[in-house]
């Protein structure tokens, strides 16, 4: 009983060290910082919209439609003389919502089946990455709007289309990384003392799985908010009175020669943030590949 | 790790690379549209006899065979291929058609039509009192008629002569003539009856022969060179297209794909400063919020008063249509036949405190729920928000449910379900059409089937008044009693506009609204660049 008990000990000590290695790789990351701060100062901002905002982002004002930005309205006002600053802060809310929707949704989907190809292989394996192969055969979008189709345009269908999109790559991923896990020696070393497959799984295969995952989720928020936007715009997401970005820019498209700015912000607003996930997500991924690079 | 990116990543990059030289192509583009605003208008010549007109529309057409198209908008695909017993000019007037004219007995028991001699259909066979009427007897019997009930009036259909044929009514029918101007009273060659191909290929006497049809996407027709009117068709093909998306129309015609459309009115300083010719016209159609008024508490008046007294109609016109279009509550434009001067536009003016009254009143001092369908379209998303808007104020709570336009169709007005529809009436010829449909019992329009004793009496002695000089106090009057009964909840009357390349002449904008005819319409010669 004491050996896998002093196993399981240096496989945590190693563990914990190894993690204040990668947080330290991690806070000489300059953009990655920059990006992390971003998207916590954005998830604050939308916390904490009805108290930041500047007006009542539904509230509407007939009489001062499509105006440009002034001191009254940063960002302007809409087609209904709604405050588009505030109405960008609030649709952060619905957007951040969506892409954590979707990353969840496909992790899900992804993840226990990716763990369970990879850990028994064989027909197990076989079937579930044939179906796999038939999933990522659909061309997305054109998949993402058939699902709409079915479920009816909202903002949580949306996401689950775009969820079960992602789940393909969680489950190639999970896959290979257990498959990779699961002929070290400490695993073999637990199998052989007759520990539970679910032991297994749980105190071995999942710690050593989870950094390479967080990349990925840390990617795929910024590809489901793109999606997200993407349906949004075509009128398949995010329905009145909830408004996320890519709905307000295909709103705002309508009066593109009116109002140029009413697209401007909410599409500034899009782009920064997705390009903070990815940059997010490099910068994780850095600090992780050396690391893992140094222990091989 | 960035292998795990992998299809969708990849994707994304290829949809956002193209979207990015879209982005900077459309920025040049505007750029260039501000910047070359020049003077060198191009001038124009003759008529070509020998063009093509491209004109495209947002909405398609059900089927070919008209007397079971089912929407008023198949109007504008159908029109070119078949001419109908009595026309229609710009203003909504009957003038002949296939008939010469047309008479009432004294109680207008019959009326009866006297034909144009000598004409023929597509497929050569002649058009006479026996094609007629097997085309009445067809629009009221066959399988699936769309139009049957429109004609419930006439009893039987007797044939006088080759020329002349009498219809005898149940009941004297003052919009007959009218419903015969619309799908009612299109001629189809008898021979292509019980062709199968008839829904996609049309055979009728019109100014252009159907040579085309591709579902979904466009017809072409050709003209009839044996048309009775020689000055009808003033282009050799015409081609119809489906482009549902309002902004890939314009830039259609901008860049010289097409040389019409349709548009939104928010597009026509767009469409003006691309140098096309803009028309616009409030017709006969409108945006309402249609309340079936046997659900909710739309059947008590006082809460359809206090509806009424809820929106700020101007306000509407003035942001989402940019002051394009009439705001008014009655469900005809001003200067109408049908208009009634004496309620007027703003019989229920905004009045927060008043609709208030109402609802306290009818029992309703919390206000209520209702929901509202609302189209899958872009344009009516901020309409809906500015009417919930707007009723919330006095307390009533709409729940949008979001459907496409055939599920609205099945759904609303099929089965009952939902409590209202925010949707644009497409308009009828003849203003007792709308009266009927909307506003009395029995029509597939009027889901719920409600009515008032007084409207239903007022609408059938308007339906019933042959005489030309009484009829229009008696369409005024039944307006006016829809109006105090507040059985509409009408929002504005949105023009319909049009944006054409200079070189197309003699296009009109109609009272119908977005269902133009192209009588008369040319393309002229280019003949070079002016000072």
């Amino acid at each position: 009983m004491s050996e896998p008990n002093a196993a399981a000990l240096d496989q945590l000590g190693a563990s914990v060290s190894a993690r204040r290695r990668f947080l330290r790789r991690f806070l000489r990351q300059r953009p990655a910082l920059y990006a992390l701060g971003f998207l916590v100062l954005l998830a604050l901002g939308a916390v904490f919209a009805p108290w930041v905002a500047p007006h009542d982002p539904l509230a509407q004002n007939l009489d001062r439609v499509l105006e440009a930005p002034s001191f009254d309205h940063f960002f302007g006002t809409d087609e209904l003389g709604r405050d588009v600053a505030s109405r960008t802060l609030f649709a952060a809310r619905i957007s951040l919502l969506a892409a954590f929707q979707a990353v969840v949704i496909a992790l899900l989907i992804g993840v226990p089946p990716g763990l369970v190809a990879g850990l028994f292989g064989g027909q197990t394996d076989n079937l579930i990455m044939r179906i796999t192969d038939a999933l990522m055969s659909f061309p997305p979008l054109i998949l993402a709007v058939a699902i709409i189709a079915v479920l009816g345009p909202s903002l949580t269908n949306a996401m689950i289309a775009v969820g079960i999109l992602l789940s393909p790559t969680f489950l190639r991923l999970m896959r290979g990384t257990a498959m990779a896990v699961a002929q070290e020696t400490y695993v073999e070393a637990a199998r052989s003392i007759g520990c539970s497959q679910s032991w297994i799984i749980t105190r071995h295969i999942l710690p050593n799985v989870v950094s390479p995952l967080f990349v990925q989720i840390s990617v795929f928020a910024g590809v489901a908010m793109l999606a997200e936007a993407g349906l949004s715009f075509l009128g398949l997401g995010a329905q009145p009175p909830d408004s996320s970005w890519g709905a307000m820019v295909g709103r705002g498209f309508r009066y593109i020669s009116h109002s140029p700015s009413l697209i401007v912000f909410p599409g500034l607003a899009i782009a920064v943030t997705v390009l903070a996930f990815y940059v997010l997500g490099d910068g994780l991924r850095d600090s992780l590949g050396r690391e893992v690079r140094r222990e091989q | 790790m960035s292998n795990s990116v992998s299809g969708f990543g990849r994707w994304i990059e290829r949809t956002i690379r193209p979207l990015g030289a879209w982005a900077l192509a459309l920025s040049l583009g505007l750029l260039g549209g501000c910047g070359g605003g020049s003077d060198a208008a191009p001038t124009f010549g003759a008529a070509d006899p020998n063009a093509t007109l491209r004109f495209a529309f947002a909405t398609g057409v059900t089927r070919f065979d008209p007397h079971r198209a089912t929407s008023s908008y198949d109007n504008t695909w159908l029109f070119p291929v078949y001419d109908r017993l009595v026309h229609m000019d710009v203003d909504g007037q009957p003038v002949p058609g296939l008939a010469l004219n047309w008479r009432y007995g004294s109680e207008g028991e019959w009326l009866e039509f006297e034909l144009r001699p000598d004409v023929r259909f597509h497929d050569g066979s002649e058009l006479d009192a026996a094609a007629v009427r097997a085309n009445l007897v067809r629009a009221r019997t066959v399988r699936g008629s769309a139009v049957g009930a429109e004609l419930a009036s006439v009893r039987d259909i007797e044939i006088i002569d080759a020329l002349r044929l009498r219809l005898h009514l149940h009941w004297p029918d003052a919009a007959l003539p009218l419903i015969l101007s619309d799908r009612a009273g299109m001629m189809i060659a008898p021979a292509a009856f019980d062709d199968p191909t008839l829904d996609r290929h049309g055979v009728g006497a019109g100014p252009w022969r159907h040579v085309e049809f591709r579902m979904g996407n466009r017809a072409t027709y050709e003209r009839f060179e044996d048309h009775w009117d020689p000055d009808a068709a003033g282009v050799r093909r015409l081609e119809l297209r489906l482009i549902p998306d309002e902004t890939t129309r314009l830039n259609a015609v901008r860049s010289g794909q097409i040389d019409g459309t349709n548009l939104a009115s928010l597009q026509i300083e767009q469409a003006r400063l691309a140098g096309l010719t803009v028309m616009h016209r409030v017709g006969v159609e409108f945006l309402h919020i249609q309340l079936n008024r046997s659900a909710s508490h739309f059947g008590d008046r006082r809460v359809r008063q206090a509806m009424n007294h809820a929106l700020r109609r101007q306000a509407i016109v003035d942001a989402l249509g940019l002051g394009y279009g009439q705001a008014t509550v009655q469900p005809f434009p001003e200067d109408y036949v049908a208009f009634d001067p004496v309620t007027g536009r703003q019989h229920y003016g905004p009045d927060v405190e008043r609709a208030k009254a109402l609802l306290a009143e009818a029992g309703l001092e919390n206000g209520f729920d209702f929901e509202l369908i609302v189209p899958n379209i872009s344009a009516y998303l901020p309409l809906y928000e500015a009417v919930s808007d707007q009723l919330a104020a006095v307390g009533i709570r709409t729940r949008a449910r979001v459907l496409e336009g055939a599920q609205i169709s099945e759904r609303f007005y099929g089965a009952g379900e939902s409590d209202a529809a925010l949707v644009q009436w497409g308009g009828r010829p003849d203003p007792s059409q709308t009266i009927d449909l909307l506003f009395t019992p029995g029509a597939l329009p009027n889901p719920g089937g409600h009515s008032t004793p007084e409207v239903e009496r007022l609408a059938r002695v308007a339906r019933r008044e042959i005489d030309p000089e009484l009829r229009p106090a008696a369409l005024v009057a039944a307006t006016r009693a829809i109006t105090e009964e507040a059985l509409a909840l009408v929002i504005s009357l949105p023009p319909a506009t049009f944006a054409l390349q200079p070189a197309v002449a003699g296009f009109n904008t109609w009272i119908s609204g977005n269902k133009p005819e192209f009588r008369g319409v040319v393309v002229r010669h280019r003949i070079g660049e002016g000072g």
